[in-house]
Parts: structure tokens; sequence; C-alpha cells
């Protein structure tokens, strides 16, 4: 399971980072970005309330 | 729950008129002396002061409810029922989904046309008069006009919705009888309208925000009550009013005093947006959020109980000098991504695209029309209620004849 952000959506919200600051960061444009590749079951059910969370729904999770 | 025998005490409260008088004093003694430390006011609650325990809490709402409403104590405005600040997720999230689309940055960015032409009609004819004040004359008058045109109520009717807001949000700790019964006339006036909107919005729908909610925003086949759309209804004209009036009074304060910050941002008005960051972690618009614990939880070397209310510090979390170097600095150039002015995690601002929008605006129309105000600093007033936000009361201000 790999993390995603679709970056064409994505408003600096930050919900995501906040909810799974091990999952996702900032880049220098304040957009949000994964930094893992894969993820362990805890930060699967992070990412999931950061999808949930995220007031543009630019939060994904791909199954591999 | 009572503090341990080690835990430090503070008698701060963010309502109290010490605060207001010296508050980065204040927020510096909390940092450094009381990071985590039990109030003896407004019944008792832990106030959090430092950026990392602050951000910690925030992150974790299942331990750091939002179930008793967002304040300390309860907003006097029906705070413990607003929706959906008053929420946890996932309950949170689902009235959340329907006001996003009405607040993303894309949306906003569809008004920007509206809202110029606004602030032009507000700002062009001070500049014409050649003396006002930015509190009453602007500041008050922009984003609760804006707010109150997207609900649906028209922005005409701005200043009648803010005479009943004022003794309310500058007495929330008021425990004066006389005070109280005005307070609940006021807000009974508000209630009133919000749900007259609703009824003659689900007779008739326009193309406004009330129009979506009067008619089963949840898409669940079902109505919201009155009391919740009362709860959603009073929010976001709340949050509307008040928060972008002192960022922008702060703002135009700030500019009066450092001349050579206003040169660079006439220079180019692209610097603003990162000009309007710093200006709110500094003078932060939104003091601090409220939690209740549901679990005992170690926070900064304290024992939170189950039960406890605690206030999570932003005003003192982004000035933490373990985040921000000379946090009391204005530097318009510095990295601001981390800082937590709209909150932070599943509740942070709703309308923060809205508000940059209109502070953007509002400082480059000023900053256009009317780049060398004058402001009578001596006759500038600071608000001594800032248990909601760094408000002023007035800043007078004048072109040179």
């Amino acid at each position: 399971m790999k993390p995603g952000i679709h970056r064409g959506l994505c408003e600096s919200n930050a919900v995501c980072v906040a909810l799974a600051p091990a999952v996702f960061d900032l880049d220098e444009n304040g957009i949000a970005v994964p930094i893992v590749g894969d993820l362990d079951a805890e930060q699967e059910e992070l990412t999931r309330m950061a999808i949930d969370g995220c007031p543009r729904a630019a939060v994904f999770i791909e199954d591999e | 729950m009572p503090p341990g025998p080690k835990t430090r005490i503070t008698d701060f409260s963010h309502h109290d008129v010490s605060f207001a008088r010296d508050p980065f004093n204040t927020i510096n003694r909390l940092l450094e002396e009381e990071p985590v430390a039990w109030s003896t006011k407004h019944d008792g609650f832990w106030v959090v002061n430092r950026f990392d325990d602050v951000t910690a809490a925030f992150r974790d709402y299942k331990t750091f409810s939002s179930q008793k409403g967002a304040a300390i104590p309860v907003l006097n405005l029906g705070g413990e029922y607003h929706i959906p600040v008053a929420m946890d997720p996932p309950e949170h999230a689902k009235y959340r989904k329907v006001l996003n689309p009405w607040f993303t940055a894309e949306a906003i960015a569809q008004r920007e046309p509206e809202i110029r032409e606004f602030i032009r009609g507000v700002i062009k004819p001070l500049a014409d008069k050649g003396e006002w004040d930015f509190v009453p004359d602007v500041a008050n008058v922009v984003p609760g006009s804006i707010i109150l045109g997207i609900i649906g109520f028209g922005a005409e009717r701005r200043a009648e919705f803010l005479e009943r807001m004022e003794l309310a949000m500058s007495n929330q700790a008021a425990t004066d009888p006389e005070t109280l019964a005005q307070i609940q006339r006021d807000k009974q006036w508000i209630d009133d309208e919000i749900l007259a909107l609703m009824r003659a919005r689900r007779e008739k729908p326009e193309n406004d925000l009330m129009s979506v909610l009067a008619n089963d925003p949840l898409g669940t086949g079902e109505e919201l009550s009155d009391k919740q759309m009362l709860g959603m209804g009073m929010l976001l004209v709340l949050a509307g009013f008040h928060t972008t009036s002192a960022a922008f009074a702060a703002m135009m304060v700030h500019l009066a005093k450092h001349p050579d910050q206003r040169d660079w941002l006439i220079e180019d008005f692209s610097r603003i947006p990162a000009a309007i960051e710093e200006i709110i972690r500094v003078y932060s618009p939104a003091t601090a959020e409220a939690r209740y614990i549901t679990q005992d939880v170690e926070l900064g070397g304290e024992t939170l109980g189950a039960g406890d209310m605690v206030l999570l510090n932003i005003a003192a979390a982004n000035k933490d000098p373990r985040k921000f170097e000379n946090p009391l600095e204005v530097d318009f150039k510095r990295d601001n991504r981390r800082a937590i002015s709209f909150g932070w995690g599943v509740h942070r601002c709703l309308g923060q695209h809205l508000a940059k929008a209109m502070l953007r605006i509002e400082i480059e129309t000023v900053l256009e029309f009317m780049p060398n105000y004058i402001v009578d600093l001596d006759r500038v007033k600071v608000s001594d209620a800032m248990g909601i936000g760094f408000v002023h009361d007035a800043v007078p201000a004048r072109l040179e004849k």
C-alpha cells in the first residue's frame, strides 16, 4: 500500500501532515508529499483518516 | 481533575485584562516557566503552550476531544453546539464535507473579482475623504459583509449582525447578570435570523450556502434540526466576522510602524501573502482552542486527567523559540509553513483561504489607494479582551493633505 497526494488538488491545509506526520510532509511550496513508500498497518489507519479529513480529497492510497 | 502535588499552578487566563495589556511577556512566561500548567481560573483548566505539545494535542483528537466545544469557558454564543467545531471524527467529517467545497482556495478564487470590487468600494471613498479608522471603516466591514453574502443573508445586513455580536465577543468571561441577559437577547436575535433564512430557503432555494444547509445537506433524506442549523449558522457567522478583522488591523498598525516593510510590500504585491502569514503568527487572530480530555495522558511532564479541560495556546505555540527563531520579530521572509495560526489537524480553519484572500485584497487595495497612510499611533487602542484574538479597538488613520 502506497500513500499518494494529488498535487493539483492540494491546497496546503496540512490535515494529512497533522494526522500522519510519519507519512506526509510539506514540500518547499507548502504542498503535501508522501515521505514513505510503503504503509505499515498503523500508518495505513492514519492515512485513511487523512483521506477522510482532507478538505480537497487530495489524499489517496494506492494498491500495488 | 485537581493537579498533582508537583504540578505547576498558574493564575493565567486568556480572558484577563493583564494578558491583553502585556500579551508577549505573558506568553514568554508561559513558554519558559509554565509550559503545561493548571490554571485556577474558569473552574480550573490546563494550559498547554509549547509548539510540540500543542501540535501533539491537536493531532490526537481521540484524547483531546472537541465534544465540549472549542473555548474556555464555553463560547457564550452557543459554543457547545457549534458544528462542526464541537464534534470529533468521524461525525465531524460528515458536516465538514458539506462546507468544504464552499471554502476551498479554488472556490474562493472564483469569488475574487466580486470581493475585490466590494473592497474597492469600501477603501476608495476613505482615501477620497482623507481620514478614517481602519477598525470600524474597513476591518469590521469587509469580512462580515462577505460571509453574510456567502451564507445568503446579504452583505448589506452586516451592521445589524455585528451590533449583536460585539458585546458577547468582548465579554467571553462575563458573569454579571445584566451583561449575560443582554448577550442572551443578542443571541436570540441571531438565532431567529438564521432560522428565518433557513425557512425561506426551504421554501425557495437560491444559489447560496444556506440553500444547501437548509435542504438535506448530508444527503440522508432528512433536514437538519433547528438546533443543528443554529450550530452551523452561528459558527459561520461568528468565525466570518472577527478573526480576519483582527488580522487586518494588526497589519495596518505594523506597516505604519515599519515603513521599510511597507515599501517592501509596495515594491512587489506578490510578497503580501507571506507577510500575512507572519502577521497572524505574531498577532494571533485566534488565541487558543479548548479540548476535553477523554483519557489520562502525559504531556510536558504533567498528567492530564480524563474529564479535564485543556487550553491549547496557539498564540504561545506560534512564538515558541524552540520552533521559531527570534519569535517576536516580524520577518516577512520567514518560513511559516508550520505555523498554526489557523489551528492544526482535522479542525484546521475552514475559512482560511477566504480569510487570506480578503486580507490580501484589502492590503493590496490600501497600498494602491492610500500607500502613504498615516496612523495616529497615540490614539491606537488595543483591546482589553484578547481571549478570542489579538484585537484592536481603534486604528485612526489619515492621508497627508
